[in-house]
Protein backbone atom coordinates (compact mmCIF):
# COMPACT_ATOMS: atom_id res chain seq x y z
CA UNK A 1 0.00 0.00 0.00
CA UNK A 2 1.31 3.24 -0.73
CA UNK A 3 0.10 6.83 0.43
CA UNK A 4 0.33 10.43 -0.08
CA UNK A 5 -0.49 13.51 1.61
CA UNK A 6 -1.53 16.39 -0.53
CA UNK A 7 -3.31 19.52 0.06
CA UNK A 8 -6.65 20.99 -2.28
CA UNK A 9 -5.66 24.00 -3.64
CA UNK A 10 -8.71 23.98 -5.72
CA UNK A 11 -11.50 27.11 -5.18
CA UNK A 12 -14.13 23.94 -4.02
CA UNK A 13 -12.99 21.12 -2.47
CA UNK A 14 -15.07 17.81 -2.59
CA UNK A 15 -17.99 19.12 -3.45
CA UNK A 16 -21.01 17.40 -5.86
CA UNK A 17 -18.97 17.89 -9.26
CA UNK A 18 -15.42 17.33 -7.76
CA UNK A 19 -16.04 14.00 -6.19
CA UNK A 20 -17.85 12.82 -9.18
CA UNK A 21 -14.46 13.33 -11.46
CA UNK A 22 -12.22 11.88 -8.70
CA UNK A 23 -14.31 8.82 -8.15
CA UNK A 24 -14.59 8.21 -11.58
CA UNK A 25 -10.82 8.44 -12.23
CA UNK A 26 -10.26 6.16 -9.01
CA UNK A 27 -12.65 4.10 -10.79
CA UNK A 28 -10.41 2.88 -13.98
CA UNK A 29 -7.95 1.56 -11.42
CA UNK A 30 -7.84 -2.15 -10.08
CA UNK A 31 -6.35 -0.85 -6.77
CA UNK A 32 -8.57 0.13 -3.67
CA UNK A 33 -7.93 3.49 -3.05
CA UNK A 34 -8.97 5.42 0.19
CA UNK A 35 -9.00 8.95 0.98
CA UNK A 36 -8.30 10.02 5.15
CA UNK A 37 -9.43 13.25 6.35
CA UNK A 38 -10.04 14.38 10.05
CA UNK A 39 -10.37 10.86 11.62
CA UNK A 40 -12.72 9.96 8.74
CA UNK A 41 -12.22 7.25 5.70
CA UNK A 42 -13.87 7.43 2.24
CA UNK A 43 -13.70 4.88 -0.40
CA UNK A 44 -12.61 6.64 -2.98
CA UNK A 45 -14.23 5.25 -5.63
CA UNK A 46 -17.41 6.40 -4.49
CA UNK A 47 -19.11 9.96 -4.85
CA UNK A 48 -21.01 9.89 -1.93
CA UNK A 49 -18.24 8.71 0.54
CA UNK A 50 -16.38 11.21 -0.72
CA UNK A 51 -18.43 13.79 -0.84
CA UNK A 52 -19.61 13.06 3.13
CA UNK A 53 -15.75 13.68 3.97
CA UNK A 54 -16.85 17.56 3.87
CA UNK A 55 -13.45 18.47 2.08
CA UNK A 56 -12.97 22.03 1.07
CA UNK A 57 -10.49 24.14 -0.25
CA UNK A 58 -6.85 24.25 1.17
CA UNK A 59 -7.69 21.49 3.23
CA UNK A 60 -4.93 18.64 3.57
CA UNK A 61 -5.78 14.99 2.94
CA UNK A 62 -4.16 12.07 2.79
CA UNK A 63 -4.56 9.27 -0.86
CA UNK A 64 -4.16 5.43 0.08
CA UNK A 65 -3.98 3.18 -2.62
CA UNK A 66 -3.65 -0.65 -2.59
CA UNK A 67 -2.95 -3.04 -5.33
CA UNK A 68 -1.19 -4.06 -8.51
CA UNK A 69 -1.92 -0.38 -10.01
CA UNK A 70 -1.25 1.05 -6.88
CA UNK A 71 1.43 3.58 -7.94
CA UNK A 72 0.20 4.82 -11.23
CA UNK A 73 -3.36 5.50 -9.59
CA UNK A 74 -1.58 7.35 -6.76
CA UNK A 75 0.20 9.43 -9.70
CA UNK A 76 -2.74 10.01 -11.55
CA UNK A 77 -5.19 11.18 -8.46
CA UNK A 78 -2.31 13.12 -7.47
CA UNK A 79 -1.89 14.59 -11.08
CA UNK A 80 -5.63 15.69 -11.01
CA UNK A 81 -5.68 16.88 -7.91
CA UNK A 82 -2.82 18.83 -8.41
CA UNK A 83 -4.63 20.29 -12.05
CA UNK A 84 -7.52 21.73 -10.08
CA UNK A 85 -9.61 18.55 -11.28
CA UNK A 86 -9.60 19.25 -14.79
CA UNK A 87 -9.01 16.55 -16.77
CA UNK B 1 -52.13 33.11 -13.48
CA UNK B 2 -54.15 30.28 -12.90
CA UNK B 3 -56.20 27.79 -10.40
CA UNK B 4 -53.91 25.64 -7.43
CA UNK B 5 -53.63 22.45 -7.90
CA UNK B 6 -52.54 21.03 -4.41
CA UNK B 7 -50.42 18.16 -4.73
CA UNK B 8 -50.86 16.25 -1.63
CA UNK B 9 -47.78 14.47 0.29
CA UNK B 10 -47.14 11.64 -2.08
CA UNK B 11 -48.69 9.17 0.07
CA UNK B 12 -46.25 7.83 3.08
CA UNK B 13 -44.59 4.93 2.95
CA UNK B 14 -44.91 2.17 4.81
CA UNK B 15 -41.42 1.13 6.40
CA UNK B 16 -40.80 -1.69 8.74
CA UNK B 17 -38.11 -3.16 9.95
CA UNK B 18 -38.87 -6.61 9.55
CA UNK B 19 -37.38 -10.27 10.20
CA UNK B 20 -36.50 -12.16 6.69
CA UNK B 21 -36.66 -15.71 5.87
CA UNK B 22 -32.99 -15.30 3.46
CA UNK B 23 -30.70 -12.76 3.32
CA UNK B 24 -29.30 -14.02 0.05
CA UNK B 25 -32.84 -13.28 -1.19
CA UNK B 26 -33.49 -10.10 -0.23
CA UNK B 27 -29.82 -8.79 -1.33
CA UNK B 28 -30.47 -10.10 -4.76
CA UNK B 29 -34.12 -8.23 -4.70
CA UNK B 30 -32.51 -5.02 -3.41
CA UNK B 31 -29.38 -5.49 -6.35
CA UNK B 32 -32.50 -6.08 -8.64
CA UNK B 33 -34.37 -3.21 -7.43
CA UNK B 34 -30.86 -1.04 -8.13
CA UNK B 35 -31.26 -2.70 -11.87
CA UNK B 36 -34.85 -1.33 -12.25
CA UNK B 37 -34.19 2.19 -10.64
CA UNK B 38 -31.06 2.49 -12.54
CA UNK B 39 -33.49 1.72 -16.17
CA UNK B 40 -36.22 4.05 -15.28
CA UNK B 41 -33.86 7.09 -14.98
CA UNK B 42 -31.98 5.82 -18.61
CA UNK B 43 -35.99 6.28 -19.59
CA UNK B 44 -36.98 10.13 -18.35
CA UNK B 45 -33.46 10.58 -18.99
CA UNK B 46 -34.34 9.86 -23.00
CA UNK B 47 -38.04 12.05 -22.63
CA UNK B 48 -36.38 14.91 -21.82
CA UNK B 49 -33.21 14.90 -23.86
CA UNK B 50 -34.83 16.99 -26.68
CA UNK B 51 -36.23 19.63 -23.85
CA UNK B 52 -33.08 19.93 -22.14
CA UNK B 53 -29.86 21.50 -22.34
CA UNK B 54 -26.56 19.03 -22.09
CA UNK B 55 -25.76 20.30 -18.78
CA UNK B 56 -29.06 20.45 -17.71
CA UNK B 57 -29.48 16.85 -18.70
CA UNK B 58 -26.41 16.00 -16.45
CA UNK B 59 -29.26 15.99 -13.50
CA UNK B 60 -29.87 12.22 -14.62
CA UNK B 61 -26.57 11.54 -14.64
CA UNK B 62 -26.10 12.24 -11.71
CA UNK B 63 -28.88 10.28 -10.03
CA UNK B 64 -27.44 7.48 -12.30
CA UNK B 65 -24.48 8.33 -10.51
CA UNK B 66 -25.96 7.46 -7.15
CA UNK B 67 -27.78 4.77 -8.17
CA UNK B 68 -24.44 3.18 -9.44
CA UNK B 69 -22.49 4.40 -6.29
CA UNK B 70 -20.58 1.66 -4.81
CA UNK B 71 -20.57 2.83 -0.62
CA UNK B 72 -24.39 3.19 -1.15
CA UNK B 73 -24.64 -0.59 -2.64
CA UNK B 74 -22.28 -1.99 -0.17
CA UNK B 75 -23.43 -0.43 2.93
CA UNK B 76 -27.07 -1.44 2.17
CA UNK B 77 -25.62 -4.63 1.79
CA UNK B 78 -23.97 -4.74 4.81
CA UNK B 79 -26.99 -3.25 6.97
CA UNK B 80 -29.09 -5.99 5.68
CA UNK B 81 -26.71 -8.55 7.02
CA UNK B 82 -26.14 -7.20 9.92
CA UNK B 83 -29.30 -6.79 10.84
CA UNK B 84 -31.01 -9.26 8.95
CA UNK B 85 -33.96 -7.59 7.90
CA UNK B 86 -36.06 -6.64 4.63
CA UNK B 87 -34.19 -4.46 1.81
CA UNK B 88 -36.47 -1.50 2.02
CA UNK B 89 -35.77 -0.70 5.66
CA UNK B 90 -32.00 -0.95 5.09
CA UNK B 91 -32.57 1.41 2.09
CA UNK B 92 -34.27 3.66 3.95
CA UNK B 93 -31.92 3.93 7.03
CA UNK B 94 -28.50 3.87 4.66
CA UNK B 95 -29.97 7.15 2.68
CA UNK B 96 -31.38 8.68 5.66
CA UNK B 97 -27.75 8.76 7.04
CA UNK B 98 -26.02 9.99 3.94
CA UNK B 99 -28.85 12.81 3.63
CA UNK B 100 -28.16 13.22 7.22
CA UNK B 101 -24.75 13.73 6.80
CA UNK B 102 -24.62 15.93 3.40
CA UNK B 103 -27.51 18.35 4.75
CA UNK B 104 -25.12 19.62 7.65
CA UNK B 105 -22.39 20.49 5.14
CA UNK B 106 -24.09 22.90 4.72
CA UNK B 107 -23.37 23.70 1.04
CA UNK B 108 -26.13 24.04 -1.60
CA UNK B 109 -24.88 22.46 -4.53
CA UNK B 110 -24.00 19.34 -2.17
CA UNK B 111 -27.53 19.61 -0.69
CA UNK B 112 -29.15 19.26 -4.14
CA UNK B 113 -27.56 16.31 -4.16
CA UNK B 114 -29.46 15.14 -1.24
CA UNK B 115 -32.78 15.60 -1.83
CA UNK B 116 -31.58 13.60 -5.17
CA UNK B 117 -30.80 11.12 -2.84
CA UNK B 118 -34.09 11.46 -0.61
CA UNK B 119 -35.67 11.00 -3.72
CA UNK B 120 -33.77 8.07 -5.25
CA UNK B 121 -34.36 6.36 -1.89
CA UNK B 122 -37.92 6.43 -2.09
CA UNK B 123 -37.62 5.35 -5.93
CA UNK B 124 -36.30 2.05 -4.65
CA UNK B 125 -38.22 1.20 -1.91
CA UNK B 126 -41.63 1.90 -4.32
CA UNK B 127 -39.95 -0.25 -6.36
CA UNK B 128 -39.22 -2.99 -3.30
CA UNK B 129 -42.30 -3.04 -2.23
CA UNK B 130 -43.49 -3.28 -5.34
CA UNK B 131 -45.79 0.07 -5.40
CA UNK B 132 -46.08 2.64 -8.15
CA UNK B 133 -45.68 6.31 -7.43
CA UNK B 134 -48.95 8.85 -7.24
CA UNK B 135 -48.73 10.58 -11.15
CA UNK B 136 -49.71 14.00 -10.98
CA UNK B 137 -52.98 14.12 -13.66
CA UNK B 138 -53.67 17.54 -14.28
CA UNK B 139 -57.13 18.03 -15.96
CA UNK B 140 -57.12 21.83 -16.97
CA UNK B 141 -54.51 24.21 -16.68
CA UNK B 142 -53.33 24.76 -13.16
CA UNK B 143 -50.35 25.77 -11.12
CA UNK B 144 -48.69 23.08 -9.04
CA UNK B 145 -48.47 23.58 -5.05
CA UNK B 146 -46.85 21.41 -3.23
CA UNK B 147 -44.27 20.70 -0.14
CA UNK B 148 -41.86 19.67 -2.87
CA UNK B 149 -42.07 17.86 -6.38
CA UNK B 150 -39.12 15.29 -7.60
CA UNK B 151 -37.33 15.94 -10.89
CA UNK B 152 -38.93 12.53 -11.49
CA UNK B 153 -42.59 13.80 -11.02
CA UNK B 154 -41.63 16.87 -13.21
CA UNK B 155 -40.81 14.90 -15.80
CA UNK B 156 -43.96 12.70 -16.16
CA UNK B 157 -46.56 15.43 -16.55
CA UNK B 158 -47.94 17.03 -19.09
CA UNK B 159 -45.89 20.36 -19.83
CA UNK B 160 -48.75 21.91 -21.20
CA UNK B 161 -51.15 21.66 -18.43
CA UNK B 162 -48.43 23.34 -16.18
CA UNK B 163 -49.02 27.09 -15.78
CA UNK B 164 -46.58 27.32 -13.20
CA UNK B 165 -45.28 25.95 -9.55
CA UNK B 166 -45.12 27.02 -6.19
CA UNK B 167 -43.24 25.11 -3.35
CA UNK B 168 -42.84 25.51 0.36
CA UNK B 169 -38.93 23.44 0.19
CA UNK B 170 -36.21 24.14 -2.21
CA UNK B 171 -33.54 26.68 -3.45
CA UNK B 172 -33.03 28.50 -6.96
CA UNK B 173 -29.98 25.40 -7.25
CA UNK B 174 -31.67 22.72 -7.13
CA UNK B 175 -32.43 20.13 -10.18
CA UNK B 176 -36.08 20.97 -9.79
CA UNK B 177 -36.06 24.35 -10.04
CA UNK B 178 -33.23 24.01 -12.68
CA UNK B 179 -35.63 21.64 -14.69
CA UNK B 180 -38.49 24.24 -14.26
CA UNK B 181 -36.28 27.38 -15.90
CA UNK B 182 -35.39 24.64 -19.00
CA UNK B 183 -39.09 23.97 -19.58
CA UNK B 184 -39.95 27.91 -19.55
CA UNK B 185 -42.09 26.79 -16.43
CA UNK B 186 -42.44 29.70 -14.27
CA UNK B 187 -41.50 28.84 -10.56
CA UNK B 188 -41.09 29.95 -6.73
CA UNK B 189 -39.67 27.71 -4.37
CA UNK B 190 -38.71 28.28 -0.77
CA UNK B 191 -41.71 29.86 0.23
CA UNK B 192 -41.73 27.93 3.36
CA UNK B 193 -45.49 27.76 5.31
CA UNK B 194 -47.12 30.41 3.76
CA UNK B 195 -48.39 27.96 0.95
CA UNK B 196 -50.35 26.19 3.49
CA UNK B 197 -53.34 29.02 3.30
CA UNK B 198 -54.06 28.01 -0.22
CA UNK B 199 -56.51 26.10 -1.17
CA UNK B 200 -57.31 23.37 -3.99
CA UNK B 201 -58.55 25.51 -7.12
CA UNK B 202 -58.17 29.03 -5.79
CA UNK B 203 -56.68 31.84 -8.34
CA UNK B 204 -52.99 32.50 -7.80
CA UNK B 205 -50.60 34.60 -10.03
CA UNK B 206 -46.61 33.77 -9.89
CA UNK B 207 -44.68 37.17 -10.83
CA UNK B 208 -41.13 35.90 -11.36
CA UNK B 209 -40.25 39.43 -12.21
CA UNK B 210 -40.87 40.29 -8.64
CA UNK B 211 -40.47 37.03 -6.97
CA UNK B 212 -44.04 37.62 -5.85
CA UNK B 213 -46.97 35.00 -5.53
CA UNK B 214 -50.51 36.91 -5.39
CA UNK B 215 -53.48 34.31 -3.89
CA UNK B 216 -56.83 35.56 -4.63
CA UNK B 217 -56.05 38.06 -6.30
CA UNK B 218 -58.76 41.09 -6.94
CA UNK B 219 -60.07 41.95 -10.45
CA UNK B 220 -57.78 44.79 -10.10
CA UNK B 221 -54.88 42.54 -10.25
CA UNK B 222 -56.65 40.11 -12.53
CA UNK B 223 -56.75 42.64 -15.35
CA UNK B 224 -53.31 44.01 -14.41
CA UNK B 225 -51.77 40.30 -15.34
CA UNK B 226 -54.00 39.41 -17.82
CA UNK B 227 -52.73 43.03 -19.69
CA UNK B 228 -49.21 42.63 -18.51
CA UNK B 229 -48.93 38.78 -20.37
CA UNK B 230 -50.55 39.79 -23.43
CA UNK B 231 -48.44 42.75 -24.03
CA UNK B 232 -45.46 40.24 -23.67
CA UNK B 233 -46.73 37.60 -25.57
CA UNK B 234 -47.56 40.58 -28.20
CA UNK B 235 -43.99 41.67 -27.56
CA UNK B 236 -42.38 38.09 -27.84
CA UNK B 237 -44.14 37.55 -31.42
CA UNK B 238 -42.64 40.66 -32.83
CA UNK B 239 -39.05 39.93 -31.39
CA UNK B 240 -39.95 36.40 -33.11
CA UNK B 241 -41.11 38.19 -36.75
CA UNK B 242 -38.11 40.62 -36.44
CA UNK B 243 -35.71 38.10 -35.77
CA UNK B 244 -36.53 36.51 -39.20
CA UNK B 245 -35.10 39.85 -40.73
CA UNK B 246 -31.45 40.67 -42.06
CA UNK B 247 -29.59 41.92 -39.57
CA UNK B 248 -27.63 45.15 -39.91
CA UNK B 249 -25.31 47.86 -38.49
CA UNK B 250 -26.51 51.76 -38.52
CA UNK B 251 -24.17 51.93 -41.26
CA UNK B 252 -25.90 49.27 -42.78
CA UNK B 253 -23.44 46.48 -43.48
CA UNK B 254 -24.94 42.57 -43.04
CA UNK B 255 -24.12 40.69 -40.29
CA UNK B 256 -25.16 36.96 -40.58
CA UNK B 257 -26.87 35.44 -37.42
CA UNK B 258 -25.53 31.79 -36.95
CA UNK B 259 -26.45 29.06 -34.65
CA UNK B 260 -24.42 26.83 -32.66
CA UNK B 261 -26.04 23.29 -33.07
CA UNK B 262 -25.32 19.82 -31.77
CA UNK B 263 -29.12 18.01 -32.61
CA UNK B 264 -31.76 17.86 -35.04
CA UNK B 265 -34.24 19.78 -32.60
CA UNK B 266 -31.56 21.97 -32.44
CA UNK B 267 -31.28 23.18 -35.99
CA UNK B 268 -35.13 22.94 -35.86
CA UNK B 269 -35.30 25.51 -33.17
CA UNK B 270 -32.41 27.94 -34.71
CA UNK B 271 -34.16 28.30 -37.92
CA UNK B 272 -37.83 29.22 -36.13
CA UNK B 273 -35.73 31.61 -34.39
CA UNK B 274 -34.50 33.28 -37.51
CA UNK B 275 -30.88 31.92 -37.48
CA UNK B 276 -29.76 32.18 -41.04
CA UNK B 277 -26.96 29.39 -40.58
CA UNK B 278 -25.16 26.71 -38.62
CA UNK B 279 -21.89 28.38 -36.82
CA UNK B 280 -20.85 25.35 -34.96
CA UNK B 281 -22.00 22.15 -35.55
CA UNK B 282 -21.57 19.46 -32.61
CA UNK B 283 -21.00 16.20 -34.98
CA UNK B 284 -19.95 14.38 -31.58
CA UNK B 285 -23.63 14.31 -30.66
CA UNK B 286 -24.97 13.05 -33.52
CA UNK B 287 -22.42 9.77 -32.36
CA UNK B 288 -23.82 10.05 -28.45
CA UNK B 289 -27.37 10.62 -28.92
CA UNK B 290 -27.30 7.54 -30.84
CA UNK B 291 -27.48 3.62 -30.62
CA UNK B 292 -25.60 3.28 -34.48
CA UNK B 293 -22.94 5.40 -35.78
CA UNK B 294 -24.85 8.26 -37.64
CA UNK B 295 -24.36 8.39 -42.05
CA UNK B 296 -23.85 11.47 -43.96
CA UNK B 297 -27.65 11.49 -44.18
CA UNK B 298 -27.79 12.67 -40.86
CA UNK B 299 -25.65 15.86 -41.31
CA UNK B 300 -27.74 16.26 -44.72
CA UNK B 301 -30.94 16.01 -42.96
CA UNK B 302 -29.40 19.17 -40.96
CA UNK B 303 -28.28 21.11 -43.74
CA UNK B 304 -31.29 20.53 -45.79
CA UNK B 305 -33.04 22.47 -42.77
CA UNK B 306 -30.96 25.98 -44.33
Amino acid sequence: MIEKIIKIKDEIGFHARTSSLFAKQASAFQSEIFIEFNDKKGNGKSTLSLMTLGVKSQDVIKICANGTDEIKALETLEELIKNNFTT
Amino acid sequence: MGPAFLLNENYSLNIIKSKISSIESEIKQFKQALLIAQAKTLDLKQKMINSLSKEEIKIYDAHLEILKDPELEGKTIDFIKSNSCNADYAVHEVTAEYTEILNELGDPYISARADDIVMLSRMLILILQKKEENKITLNTPSIIVADSITTNQLSSIDKNLVLGIITSHGGPTDHVAILSKALGIPSLVGLAKSISKIKAGSLLIIDCAKAQLILNPSLFYVKKYDLLMLKEKHESSIQLKKSHNNVTTKSGTSIEINANIGSLDDAKKAKSFGADGIGLFRTELCFLNSEKFPNENCIIQFMNLF
